[in-house]
């Protein structure tokens, strides 16, 4: 049961077209979670080439004259991919339930008290993401546009245009 | 006695002046005792003589005063003739000798101190008509004699700079026809271009318009137009792939009220839709 009063009220930035503040606090459809999804991807994989050239600069100045640039397995490659991604995910949905990409979209994950998730559920929902990330097509079918992974964490996805980016806060 | 000037010393300087105003009194004295004598004996002799030139019972022919009178008529008629020869020569024989004892007469006197002792020359000058002489003068001529760089060179030119209305002779011009005409822009740009720090000014400019907050601004209000449009587009997606999926699963509609917020909310219909 959803307990209203408890639920987080965000106030819609200014100069937000009223169509979208009647979709403020409701579950957010696919489209919009897979660009915010795809946003965090693109983020990661930047994370992941900044650790790489990291390395390769750490590599190179300690040997300098044998350095070659590292070559992993391709398991060791994923396996680094997939916890750098459930990293960044649970951190930055048990601080504020949203990622960066989220952020953009106005999106936020939220429990059913309207709440961020706990620590831990934020990071079994992250690693549930990070190893099932189809999981997410589910919320097209789902009449309440959740994924795999929010009926199993009980979590869901709003529309939060808390504030816009590069515009002033209220 | 009549009263005589001294002789000047240089007309008689070897005789002594007394000797010689002795002998001008008795000239003196002389001359009028003649006259007198001769008044007295004219009045006393007038009737005898008239006697005599016309004697009672003589005929008019023989008298004596008959052809005196014949004798005067004649020369009265003669005297114009003789006085005009006489005249002539006369004026012959001055205008000889009167140009050389004016000359000498000149040489001996000074005759500037004469004039200026004895002449008023103001009243002369009030007599003349200067204006009819200016007119005759050249001033032109006047004019190219004078030289000008001297007189100027006298000139306190601050002095008539000072009275010079500058204000009233730009108001007269038009300088920027002036400056177009007659100033060459390109010139004048490439010498102020070549004196300007262009780096520096660029510099001072973006310091004062603090530029990069500038672009901050822009970007960030660019990326906010963006992403509320990004946002907006996927709100109208997410609806539109409810609305398909709704048709295609056969679902009930959204609730009338709007459809559930929050963790129940389920992808809202449009009304619009």
């Amino acid at each position: 049961m959803t307990d209203e009063s408890t639920v987080e009220r965000r106030a819609v930035p200014p100069g937000t077209p009223s169509y979208v503040v009647s979709h403020q606090g409701r579950s957010a459809g696919l489209v919009s979670r897979t660009i915010a999804a795809g946003i965090d991807v693109v983020v990661v994989g930047l994370l992941l080439l900044a650790g790489y050239a990291a390395i390769c600069g750490v590599t190179f100045l300690l040997h300098p004259r044998s350095f070659t640039f590292p070559a992993w397995s391709v398991l060791a490659n994923l396996t680094t991919a997939w916890l750098v991604l459930t990293a960044y995910l649970s951190v930055f949905w048990a601080v504020s339930g949203r990622t960066y990409g989220s952020a953009v979209m106005g999106l936020r994950v939220v429990t059913r008290r309207g709440t961020n998730p706990p620590l831990l559920v934020a990071v079994a929902r992250a690693a549930f993401y990070a190893l099932f990330p189809i999981g997410l097509f589910w919320c097209a079918v789902s009449r309440r546009n959740r994924s795999v992974q929010d009926l199993v964490t009980r979590t869901s996805v709003i529309y939060d245009w808390q504030h816009l980016p590069g515009a002033a806060t209220g | 006695m009549p009263t005589v000037s001294a002789v000047p010393d240089g007309l008689l300087p070897s005789v002594p002046r007394t000797a010689v105003d002795a002998a001008v009194a008795v000239a003196l004295i002389t001359a009028d005792g003649v006259a007198v004598t001769s008044r007295q004996a004219r009045r006393r002799l007038a009737p005898a003589a008239r006697l005599l030139a016309r004697p009672p019972g003589v005929p008019t022919r023989l008298q004596a005063g008959y052809w005196i009178d014949r004798l005067a008529e004649s020369g009265a008629a003669m005297r114009p003739r003789i006085t005009a020869r006489v005249a002539a020569q006369l004026a012959q024989e001055l205008d000889r000798w009167l140009p050389v004892v004016l000359e000498q007469t000149l040489r001996r006197l000074d005759l500037t101190t004469l004039v200026l002792d004895n002449v008023d020359l103001d009243r002369i000058i009030t007599q003349v008509d200067l204006d009819a002489a200016v007119r005759r003068v050249d001033i032109d001529a006047v004019a190219r004699r004078l030289d000008l760089d001297a007189v100027a060179a006298l000139l306190d030119v601050d002095a008539v700079a000072a009275r010079l209305d500058v204000d009233g002779v730009l108001d007269r011009l038009d300088l920027t026809a002036l400056i177009l005409q007659r100033v060459d822009l390109h010139v004048l740009m490439d010498a102020v271009l070549a004196e300007l720090d262009l780096a520096a000014l660029a510099q001072e400019v973006i310091d004062a318009v603090d530029l990069p907050e500038i672009i901050r601004e822009s970007s960030g209000a660019m990326a906010s137009d963006t992403v509320r449009g990004a946002r907006v587009r996927s709100i109208a997606a997410d609806d539109a792939l409810g609305r398909i999926m709704h048709h295609l699963l056969l679902r009930r509609a959204a609730a009338e009220d709007g459809g559930e917020q929050i963790t129940e909310g389920a992808a809202e219909v449009p009304r619009h839709a």
